[in-house]
């Protein structure tokens, strides 16, 4: 398969373009419109360079706009919500649009002229399609032209795809049986300090262990076919402060905001309090991307506040504690899953009761306390030193070799709960 | 050359699971998981690829996986693995994600999914014309009578709410009989089979003896063994993927009621034939059996041709659901 790349770039990417089409088109049928529109859009504007920048901005956020934001317009008019866009979502919408922006303001898309084909290719480029990481064009360049097999690129592929089926299936997947409890119920549950914790650290780990998941297994699928990926993840929970988590967990969003909102705004070098200014528009953006719900913007409220307090406060000096920023983070994730404001609130203040015999949620979840949750217990201990990377062991084939059929076991083995980012 | 190898290997391996499906069937299929949806149509799946019918597609690629040779026979190493440490750790060893879990020594037991105390049953009545006829007969789940069996966890964090709701249910009013199995479990003796959810010939027959009571007031009811029979242990081999031989004491009661009377039994899983004979079952009653279900309670004639009707179910179902039933 990886030899037949060894013809030219341009059968890697027609190949690449219809696989990665073809994927997308079988979990959301006609949606493929959405990118087909964008990538002609994008090369029609790149040769003719007639519509205004902001104009064509804002249509290349259209379908963002209407499949994820637009419901606030209809209920604002009390307009009953089309059934297209009620029913569907096309998936990965915020990263490719994302993409394409990036790719609209890159400096040597000029130089490489691609065609509206290869533009398509770059957006649908299927590993990384639905949860990122945010690939930018030279990423991309540079892998569609590697068409010669690389024994390193191919060996670390199967690594990171072993990893990160482990990941998913042994570990997010396990965490998530306590967490769909509450997410998936809809009962008033009370709360106990025991229970309130359990939930809180397990949607902790399990969001970092779901979405880096699938970062490995897109970091994986994209080596074995030449591309190396951006990294996505880089131990976010042995943060010192806020602003340390951000370079560390979905370091390809966070790139995009600095790079597109933050500086652009003035960045840091400007007066200190345009500077809190430009880091709070950044998170409330932050936010917006995830969801346009109270919820989601309760949490970037909470990360623009802690950034906006370790800037005030020089947290070098007085703030710098990972145990500290680590339950801070972990709950700051409350209002990311809770089903409401006053869940989070309930949540987060039975930390404080200590009465367990009025918990209603401890009881379930104690079925759910096996063997295998202690297995887990261990690798989300474990990722506070290392991001499961073993590099010492990763160029020997035999040990990926036998990585991966322990990761085929564990999938075949498991139930199958979708990535928590596919819906963004 | 070794490249070479380890680079076919590793493609064989991705690609097994869906061809062994396609072309090594398992012979038994487990399906612990989900049951693959079918939409009546049979395509092959070379017809598939290029059809607009995206469902008909992902349903046949999870027929293929759910199917292949290889992840059943994966499967049931796995759980022989997971199983032959359950019986010697104190701790549920099972891997898979499923809606059962162990106790001690592997007795399995059925996940709840709410345990939520209720005090206000006012909007529960029975019309007073059945008041008389209608018995309910609510089963506990098998961890609230079986404590000695759970380990210290899930005894001390056990869920306490179907025991409170049941009081409360029948303190609302006295007039409506419920056979009260609470009571009647409560001793040291085992009323659940060990690899299942469901009760064994002991729970079966204390119950049934309760029922006659009720329903032949004037006689009196014993309970003898005899012999012995094999525990159907059906929950542990589907969902455990373990097939156990466990015997048990197999009671009968004594004598056979005067008059048999008619009942009516609308019923779940623990009234099915594998867990209640029928042709035992009619050695004391003339009964007919309905599975609940939506219609039964909009035609009030139905019941007019019986003694009794006895309504059982599991009580975590019964408080999550069919109390709907009899609300105005």
């Amino acid at each position: 398969m990886i030899n037949f790349f060894n013809i030219n770039k341009k059968i890697k990417t027609i190949f690449l373009g219809l696989v990665s089409g073809y994927f997308y088109f079988i979990d959301n049928g006609y949606l493929i419109a959405i990118l087909i529109f964008l990538s002609i859009l994008m090369k029609y504007q790149i040769k003719n360079n007639n519509i205004n920048n902001f104009i064509f901005i804002t249509l290349l956020l259209s379908p963002l706009f209407i499949f994820k934001y637009s419901f606030i317009l209809f209920d604002l008019f009390e307009i009953e919500i089309p059934s297209i866009i009620e029913n569907n979502f096309p998936i990965g919408l915020s990263f490719f649009t994302f993409q394409a922006i990036a790719y609209y303001f890159d400096k040597n898309r000029e130089k490489n002229r691609e065609s509206s084909f290869e533009i398509f290719t770059f957006l649908t480029f299927f590993p990384q399609l639905l949860a990122g990481p945010i690939v930018d064009i030279s990423t991309y360049r540079k892998g569609i032209r590697n068409i010669n097999f690389n024994y390193e690129y191919f060996s670390n592929g199967i690594y990171r795809l072993a990893i990160g089926l482990i990941k998913k299936f042994l570990i997010a997947d396990t965490l998530s049986q306590i967490t769909s409890i509450y997410i998936n119920n809809n009962v008033e549950f009370t709360f106990s300090f025991l229970s309130s914790f359990l939930l809180i650290f397990s949607y902790t780990f399990q969001i970092y262990f779901d979405f880096s998941a699938y970062c490995d297994i897109a970091i994986g699928i994209g080596l074995l076919f030449g591309f190396k990926l951006p990294e996505n993840f880089n131990k976010p929970y042995i943060s010192n402060s806020f602003q340390e988590f951000w370079r560390r967990w979905h370091i390809t969003l966070s790139s995009f905001f600095k790079n597109f909102v933050y500086i652009p705004l003035g960045g840091n070098r400007t007066t200190k309090l345009k500077n809190f200014r430009n880091l709070w528009i950044t998170f409330f953006l932050t936010a917006l991307w995830h969801g346009a719900t109270l919820n989601f913007i309760v949490w970037g409220f909470v990360h623009g506040f802690f950034l906006t307090f370790e800037k005030i406060i020089g947290y070098k000096k007085y703030f710098s504690n990972r145990y500290i920023t680590f339950l801070l983070i972990s709950f700051s994730w409350v209002p990311f899953f809770s089903n409401s404001f006053e869940d989070t609130i309930n949540i987060i203040s039975s930390i404080f009761v200590l009465n367990f015999y009025e918990d209603n949620f401890l009881p379930i979840v104690v079925q759910y306390l096996n063997f295998k949750f202690f297995i887990v217990l261990i690798f989300c201990l474990l990722s506070f030193v290392t991001s499961l990377n073993l590099i010492q062991l990763k160029k020997n084939i035999y040990f990926n070799f036998a990585l991966l059929t322990i990761a085929i076991f564990i999938v075949l083995s498991s139930s199958i709960d979708p990535f928590i980012y596919f819906k963004f | 050359m070794l490249k070479k190898i380890y680079l076919s290997a590793t493609i064989f391996l991705l690609s097994s699971v869906t061809f062994s499906g396609i072309y090594f069937p398992a012979k038994n299929s487990y399906s612990y998981i989900n049951s693959v949806k079918s939409i009546g149509e049979n395509r092959d799946l070379t017809d598939l690829i290029f059809s607009t019918n995206r469902e008909e597609l992902k349903n046949k690629i999870d027929t293929y996986i759910f199917e292949s040779a290889l992840r059943n026979s994966t499967l049931k190493v796995i759980a022989n693995l997971s199983w032959s440490t359950q019986t010697k750790l104190p701790i549920d060893t099972q891997i898979f994600n499923t809606e059962i879990y162990y106790g001690k020594s592997g007795s399995l037991f059925s996940k709840f999914n709410s345990c939520i105390d209720i005090s206000n049953f006012n909007n529960f009545s029975i019309n007073s014309k059945f008041k008389n006829k209608f018995i309910f007969m609510l089963v506990p789940l098998k961890q609230e009578v079986s404590g000695s069996e759970l380990t210290f966890l899930q005894n001390k964090f056990g869920c306490k709410a179907y025991k409170y709701n049941f009081n409360e249910l029948r303190s609302k009013d006295e007039e409506i009989q419920f056979i009260n199995l609470y009571s009647l479990y409560d001793n040291e003796f085992k009323y659940f089979e060990f690899g299942d959810t469901h009760w064994n010939s002991l729970g079966f027959n204390t119950a049934l003896i309760e029922l006659l009571n009720i329903t032949n007031s004037t006689q009196s009811f014993t309970l003898s063994t005899d012999g012995t029979y094999k525990e159907n242990n059906k929950v542990l081999k589907r969902l455990g993927l373990i097939d156990l031989d466990t015997y048990s004491n197999e009671y009968k009661i004594s004598p056979k009621p005067d008059i048999k009377k008619k009942l009516l039994i609308i019923h779940d899983s623990f009234f099915n034939e594998e867990y209640s004979p029928n042709n035992y079952l009619s050695e004391y009653f003339k009964v007919d059996l309905i599975r609940w279900g939506n219609e039964l309670l909009s035609s009030e004639s139905i019941y007019e041709d019986y003694d009794f009707v006895v309504f059982e179910s599991s009580i975590d179902i019964f408080f999550d659901e069919r109390i709907l039933f009899f609300e105005d």
